[in-house]
């Protein structure tokens, strides 16, 4: 069995844990990253598919220069100078028309596009300004029952869901009101980025921040165990193609998601209480279609929300942001669908759910000759999001000095990759905080 | 050496989809479940190390 000494073990090279360990490396800790897969990088690179360049995950940046995405990179020396094209914010179909949104108030906007009268407007709009401004509602009621307290208008209500299913991927009785708020307050003020080239240059620039600061990454070794002892996490044991590895670390962060966590390190070394917890985590279940037509569908960069569509569905064209995306004269739009209720559903209906709202959002989806070139169905721990986004997640865990970073452990109001890029900053801290470098 | 999917752990995520050198993968909507196209797949195996549910199975 070969040995290696370091600092840190990392499990899983997605961008959790490529942030911690670039985070980590840079702060003159020894770092090894294991990856299962051939590839970095996980749900956060894209890939060419037919001649077109498409996403395993992530599709943007989220908030714009401000993203803990692009904060770590610079956090830790990397380049930042890619070519970035800004998502305008996508158009709104209200009653049969499309509205471009106002560069700020766009929700107000809203609100007052959908509204019966003005007095509905003022009286929905106080209350989201109280929420945000004020105290920010409770976790124990949904986001649909406090909007319901508000206002019976179905309309508001769908531009609510709409926003929810496509940022978040939660129908709006399936999120704590707190929680939306949160995510509302945070993400106000931001642009989405596009990388032109993709996502895959930021993965890289964090491999070489790795690997220029004496770090080790090795592909296709899968953790197998980590290594527990009274009470605190001290390595990882694993396999390669043809070899077996045993890390000896002052600590381990794992980006498997703490149900894998606690696999790996046994269920003995964690209480009934955390337990309990990581069992009720529940993955998001939904669909990513990627539709190719010859010639855009809807020739608008930040896209088309269609809040009265079977699945309120948001339609982005991301080879309008840049061409490399797609082969000449060919175009390729992006759809992510949240199933109406999680669990309980059946994925051949959602299917001709989403033909049936691609129908009647862009009517000319046959003459363009449109076609479904993927689908991606996420029902369970990877490759989807890990867990719902909810207000208390803890990086760290019973066992001393193992933390979790990734999806399943955002802090509260952060989504996506720039959440998952946040958790990792956070658990770097601690580790800089209570971990000597040096081996 | 072949591969063969199996369907009860395949979840449709299509992450093996585009790694295929040979376009051989599919997941189509109405199953939401991969096949393999026998004709173009040429036994690589490089899929399986891309399937994130041990789903596709060498035989």
């Amino acid at each position: 069995m070969e040995k290696k000494i370091c600092d840190v073990a990392v499990i899983g090279s997605g961008l959790g844990g490529l942030c911690a360990a670039a985070r980590l490396s840079h702060a003159g800790y020894k770092t090894i990253v294991l990856e299962k897969m051939p590839i970095l990088g996980g749900r956060f690179i894209w890939v060419d598919y037919k001649g077109y360049l498409i996403p395993t995950g992530a599709l943007t940046i989220y908030y714009g220069q401000r993203d803990p995405v692009l904060l770590t990179l610079k956090d830790v020396g990397g380049r930042t100078d890619f070519e970035m094209g800004a998502l305008p914010p996508p158009k709104w179909r209200i009653k049969g028309k499309d509205y471009e949104m106002p560069p700020k108030g766009m929700l107000w906007y809203l609100i007052s596009l959908a509204s019966r009268d003005k007095e509905e407007e003022e009286r929905v709009i106080k209350a989201l300004r109280r929420s945000f401004r004020w105290q920010v509602p409770s976790d124990s009621i949904t986001f649909s029952e406090w909007l319901l307290r508000v206002t019976d208008n179905r309309a508001i209500w769908n531009i609510f869901q709409a926003w929810c299913v496509q940022i978040v991927g939660l129908n709006l009785y399936e999120i704590s009101a707190g929680d939306l708020v949160r995510c509302f307050v945070n993400f106000a003020g931001g642009q989405q980025l596009v990388p032109k080239d993709g996502l895959n240059p930021i993965i890289d620039t964090l491999v070489k921040v790795i690997e220029d600061n004496k770090g080790e990454i090795l592909t296709s070794v899968q953790a197998r165990k980590i290594v527990v002892n009274d009470g605190a996490a001290e390595g990882v044991q694993a396999t390669g193609p043809d070899f077996e590895l045993s890390i000896e670390a002052k600590a381990v962060v794992s980006d498997v998601g703490p149900k894998k966590t606690v696999e790996l390190a046994g269920e003995e070394n964690f209480d009934r209480g955390y337990l309990s917890e990581v069992r009720e985590l529940k993955p998001l279940e939904g669909f990513w279609f990627m539709v190719s037509s010859n010639g855009p569908l809807y020739d608008w960069p930040g896209g088309l929300y269609a809040p009265e569509s079977r699945r309120w569905q948001l339609g982005v064209d991301y080879s309008l942001v840049s061409p490399k995306f797609a082969p000449p004269g060919k175009n390729w739009m992006g759809f992510y669908q949240a199933p109406g209720h999680a669990s309980l559903y059946d994925p051949r209906k959602e299917y001709e759910l989403f033909l049936a709202d691609l129908a009647d959002m862009f009517p000319n989806f046959r003459e363009q000759g449109a076609e479904v070139l993927l689908v991606r169905h996420f029902c369970s721990e990877w490759p989807c999001v890990r867990a719902w986004p909810a207000s208390e997640r803890h990086q760290k865990t019973p066992v001393e000095n193992l933390y979790n970073v990734g999806d399943a452990v955002n802090p509260p109001g952060w989504i996506a990759g720039s959440g998952v890029a946040e958790s990792a900053r956070m658990v770097a801290e601690e580790i800089k905080t209570r971990t000597k470098s040096g081996t | 050496m072949a591969i063969k999917i199996n369907l009860l752990k395949c979840i449709g995520c299509s992450m093996c989809v585009p790694f295929c050198p040979v376009y051989a993968l599919l997941v189509p909507g109405d199953t939401f479940k991969c096949q393999v196209d026998q004709e173009l797949c040429n036994n690589c195996l490089i899929c399986i190390g891309y399937c994130t549910s041990e789903a596709i199975e060498e035989v």
